[in-house]
């Protein structure tokens, strides 16, 4: 017996919804799990309990001596946000470039914006250390920012690239026939396609400056240190304080959460600006 | 140039300590634990570098006292246990003259220490004496003869066994390996609850429990250069510590990958019966807020002894030491003396209002009744442990031999390795590192 | 202003900014590897010692090459893993309609969250007392209560692939969901009245015009998957044995526990090289004839 469209349909629907609710449950699962952990007094911590008393004594805590999130909540804030607004424009200027002219050996120039990051930073931690002592840019956060935007640009140069070169050339054409200079050209027809990319890339750079460890490990001392530091510093001679990695997990999730509306928001202006042309 | 200029900052230490003493004759108010009166350095601020935990923070917490002594001040700089050596590492290539002062894992020491000041001295100036601590603590800050630190958190390692349940089958405390297999057979048996022992190679952290069994055994690490810990006692000590997980059974599920800490929260949770390790999980995990378990449940003694010979135990500190580069030697060394004081250390180890630090090191302290009676007597039995306690070998090389040992340790327990072969092979990297000089 | 000079003009503030921050410790590093350079001794390089770091790494060395085969073991499965799975979610997800735009801000939360948490939690997880993940596996798949999630060679490196892929697919997925909404609707509509299953219309259509996107996505997981260093480190801190100890790690350990920074470096750049090769052999075959205009 074979189906009615009307059935097909019915059953895809349902596969589909089915699939959706297992992504989310995979997903935000283990998130919420770890949340959960925040609330929870430390009787229950190492436990499967579902239901308890809820606390805040954990989101107290690690605002007091000797965390004090507070100010490390800023500098991360701070340092992210710096990134990504020198990065991305930067990234995607660059992009362009590689996209749309022609270089010598473009190939390996494209290769070696890469081959920049094949290195794991442990290895680099010490020379740059040392670098930026000679600089003065220790405990600084525009060192901080910069050590990211060298981490993060090569990456967004190159996810950049990629979206770049899936606009057709044309509609530039056009305009630049018609007298555009080529950032009159960048800013009124790469730039308004290209938001759901620059929004992922973006998000991209924003993490990674969120999340850098190591490197504020190394470079910051107190003017500058970040979140992830903390985070690790709950990592103790006495074993892990996993209760008070939640509670700074939940806390360094919140802006994710906004950042998710605005991808939403984002990816539905950028499809219907995709449909358009 | 390099030397010539130490040898300036000693001179000049040496000639202020006589102006001092000289001062302090003339003084009327003498001031406690050795420190100058007059407060020759006020103004000072220190810079200090120490790992995240409550010993410091209390530390930290009682500054005030020292400040007003001396009008030095002095910055906490907390950092992550778990990257503390990275950090102090990149000091020692920076030859900064910040930090003035360092607080290290002893294990660290061979490798760190061209970047601290010896003390002695200093101490022997101030009547500052290494008796007040036992000899494992004593050995890890003291390299070729020279004092390099303070010790001012240290730990020695028990088995802590669930008294009621003993008690419940009428079973003796364990002294002997052989003992508490027989003891965990039984429990295991009646009520489910095993040994929680860990052979995870994190950081090298199954190692000291087989050493134990080794030096108990007769076995060594390292004698004259060679590595010897693949000797027949060495590897009867690792086929036993791995027995206890494939052959007798008495360890509770997960050991293979448990951490130390995950052995300790499995007691606490009252998952597990036994548990040998750091004392400092009887305070912050066993008995921790994290548990049920009350004091009257939970009991300790020495690490048991392997074989006929007596019980060798491990121990391990973390001593405090004076950048050899700091500009503010003098003053580090005042906050040193306060720091590590007999009355402090009993402060904070007495006052649990605010945090539960249990690790005390000096020997007075130790045997302390008012120490005891505020921990259930943790501190004698670690006392009595650390009678008879040994420290790694001071080689720049340990760390990684350490870690050789450890992953040889974790794949015969996790994946069926031979004993001797594991150990010969790692001995033979050892022996590497050794022979390189 | 032509062409010419505009193309390095704009390339100009992203090269200005990398290469003062990468170039010196990069070139720092490549130095040390041929350099004797013990942190214990020493706080600087001492002697020139040639290629000898790389002799000991190839001839005298079986952590080494146990960390290679690691490496390449945990690449393979967590890059092909990690793109398969982000491909399903954005095939799943590149559709219109509030459920869909609230999945896939859902789906943006794993990226985002600190190596550091999710390593350490995801070690709890599959505590066999109280991990969610342990107890979940558990119930659903009796046969499998006995097994020590990571007390065994191949379940510690399946557990941390899995860790890095629920981390990364869901990124991944994002940047192919970016791709997909850009294929102009025309297109697809198109080969919809043209009657073209959705199989067909996926392998003829979809994947070619995805094919940038996901050329990108499999050389950023490739580099991140040869540099990953916190899962191995908090999750398995390399074990049982050395089953899990990858290049980086194995790097770290020569830096930071032997403290050998002229060796740590040699395996560094090994690890550079193998990379360089990997994605040299990549682009042959994904790219036959870019580039070179």
């Amino acid at each position: 017996m074979s189906l009615t469209r009307k059935q097909t349909e019915d059953l895809q629907m349902v596969l589909r919804g089915a699939a959706i609710a297992l992504v989310i449950t995979v997903f935000l699962g283990p998130i919420l799990w770890i949340m959960l952990t925040a609330f929870k007094p430390l009787s229950d911590v190492y436990t499967m309990a579902l239901f308890f008393e809820p606390t805040l004594d954990n989101f107290r805590q690690i605002f007091e001596r000797p965390f004090f999130l507070g100010s490390k909540l800023t500098n991360s804030v701070i340092i992210s946000t710096f990134t990504v607004l020198i990065g991305i424009p930067c990234a995607l200027l660059a992009a362009y470039s590689f996209s749309r002219f022609p270089f010598r050996n473009k190939k390996l120039m494209f290769f070696g914006v890469l081959a920049t990051q094949f290195v794991p930073p442990m290895v680099v931690i010490l020379p740059i250390f040392l670098m930026f002592r000679t600089l003065g840019l220790l405990d600084t956060k525009i060192g901080m920012i910069w050590i990211n935007l060298s981490i993060v640009l090569p990456f967004s140069i190159w996810m950049l690239k990629g979206f770049v070169d899936s606009i057709p050339v044309e509609m530039e054409e056009a305009a630049l026939v018609d007298g555009a200079s080529r950032f009159r050209v960048i800013k009124d027809i790469v730039l308004p396609v290209c938001v759901p990319g620059l929004f992922i890339t973006g998000i991209f750079c924003f993490i990674f400056s969120w999340n850098d460890f190591l490197h504020a490990l190394i470079l910051t001392r107190k003017e500058a240190v970040t979140l992830p530091v903390t985070l690790g510093s709950f990592l103790t001679e006495e074993g892990e304080r996993w209760e008070l990695m939640a509670a700074t997990g939940t806390i360094i999730l919140l802006p994710m959460f906004a950042i998710s509306y605005f991808i939403q928001r984002h990816f539905v202006h950028g499809a219907t600006s995709g449909s358009d042309r | 140039m390099f030397i010539s200029r130490r040898a300036i900052i000693i001179a000049a230490i040496g000639a202020s300590f006589t102006a001092s003493a000289i001062a302090s004759s003339a003084a009327a108010e003498d001031l406690p634990y050795g420190l100058i009166s007059g407060k020759p350095y006020a103004g000072t601020t220190l810079t200090y570098v120490a790992p995240v935990a409550g010993q410091y923070d209390g530390h930290a917490a009682r500054l005030q006292e020292f400040t007003d002594l001396t009008g030095i001040e002095v910055e906490f700089d907390f950092v992550p246990f778990g990257n503390l050596q990275e950090r102090i590492l990149s000091h020692k290539v920076a030859g900064d003259s910040e930090p003035d002062l360092i607080n290290y894992m002893d294990s660290w020491g061979p490798a760190l220490k061209d970047m601290f000041m010896p003390i002695d001295d200093m101490m022997i100036a101030d009547g500052v004496s290494m008796e007040r601590y036992f000899g494992a603590h004593q050995q890890g800050s003291t390299y070729d003869g020279k004092v390099h630190g303070l010790p001012l958190r240290g730990h020695a390692q028990l088995l802590f066994y669930r008294k009621d349940l003993m008690e419940k089958h009428g079973l003796a405390v364990p002294t002997t390996w052989a003992e508490l297999v027989e003891v965990a057979t039984v429990i295991k048996e009646k009520e489910g609850l095993g040994i929680a022992s860990y052979y995870s190679n994190k950081n090298g952290q199954n190692v000291p429990v087989w050493m134990n069994l080794m030096w108990s055994n007769g076995g060594e690490l390292i004698k004259d250069g060679e590595a010897v810990f693949n000797s027949p006692e060495a590897v009867e000590a690792l086929q036993f510590y791995a027995d206890l997980e494939n052959k007798f059974a008495v360890n509770s599920e997960g050991a293979k990958s448990f951490e130390q800490g995950d052995g300790s929260l499995s007691m606490g949770a009252g998952n597990s019966a036994f548990y040998m390790g750091w004392w400092w999980h009887y305070g912050s995990r066993i008995l921790g807020k994290n548990t049920t378990l009350t004091a009257e449940q939970v009991g300790f003694a020495g690490m048991p002894a392997f074989g006929n010979s007596e019980s060798v135990t491990f121990a391990m500190s973390m001593p405090t030491a004076i950048n050899v580069e700091s500009e503010n030697q003098e003053a580090a060394w005042e906050f040193l003396k306060w720091v590590s004081n007999a009355d402090l250390e009993k402060a904070n180890v007495i006052d649990k209002s605010e945090r539960n630090v249990i690790v005390a090191l000096h020997r007075e302290n130790l045997i302390d009744s008012e120490v005891n009676a505020a921990n259930g007597g943790l501190q004698a039995a670690a006392a009595a442990s650390l009678g008879n306690s040994r420290i790694f070998p001071q080689l720049d090389s340990w760390p990684e031999i350490m870690q050789l040992i450890s992953n040889a340790i974790s794949d015969v327990v996790a994946n069926g390795a031979d004993p001797k072969e594991a150990l010969d092979a790692a001995a033979i990297e050892a022996q590497k590192l050794l022979d390189r000089g | 202003m032509h062409d010419r000079h505009i193309k390095f003009l704009l390339i100009m503030p992203a090269f200005a900014l990398v290469t003062l921050t990468i170039l010196y410790p990069l070139g720092y590093a490549v130095s040390v590897s041929f350099m004797d350079w013990r942190l214990s001794r020493s706080r600087a390089p001492t002697d020139f010692v040639g290629l000898q770091n790389y002799v000991r790494a190839f001839t005298d060395d079986p952590s080494f090459w146990n960390s290679m085969q690691v490496t390449i073991i945990f690449v393979l499965g967590s890059v092909l893993g990690a793109v398969f799975f982000a491909l399903l979610i954005a095939l799943l997800l590149s559709r219109q309609g509030t459920v869909y735009s609230i999945t896939r801000s859902i789906v943006a939360l794993p990226f985002a969250m600190s190596p550091a948490l999710q390593g350490t939690s995801f070690r709890f997880f599959l505590n066999p007392e109280f991990g969610i993940f342990d107890r979940i596996i558990d119930k659903l798949l009796p046969f499998a209560a006995s097994i020590d999630w990571l007390g065994s060679g191949f379940w510690a490196m399946t557990w941390l692939i899995i860790t890095d892929i629920w981390n990364w697919a869901p990124f991944l997925s994002l940047m192919m969901i970016a791709g997909l909404l850009s294929i102009p609707k025309e297109t697809l509509d198109a080969a919809a009245v043209d009657g073209a299953s959705s199989w067909k219309r996926f392998w003829t259509i979809i994947l070619p015009l995805l094919a940038p996107v996901l050329a990108i996505t499999c050389v950023l997981k490739a580099i991140f998957s040869f540099k990953m260093f916190e899962y191995v480190y908090l999750l398995t801190g390399g074990g049982p044995g050395e089953k899990t100890s990858t290049m980086t790690f194995y790097a770290y350990r020569q830096g930071f526990v032997a403290y050998d920074m002229g060796y740590s470096s040699a395996v560094a750049v090994l690890l550079a090289v193998l990379l360089v090769f990997v994605s040299l052999v990549y682009f042959r075959l994904i790219f036959p004839k870019d580039g070179e205009t």
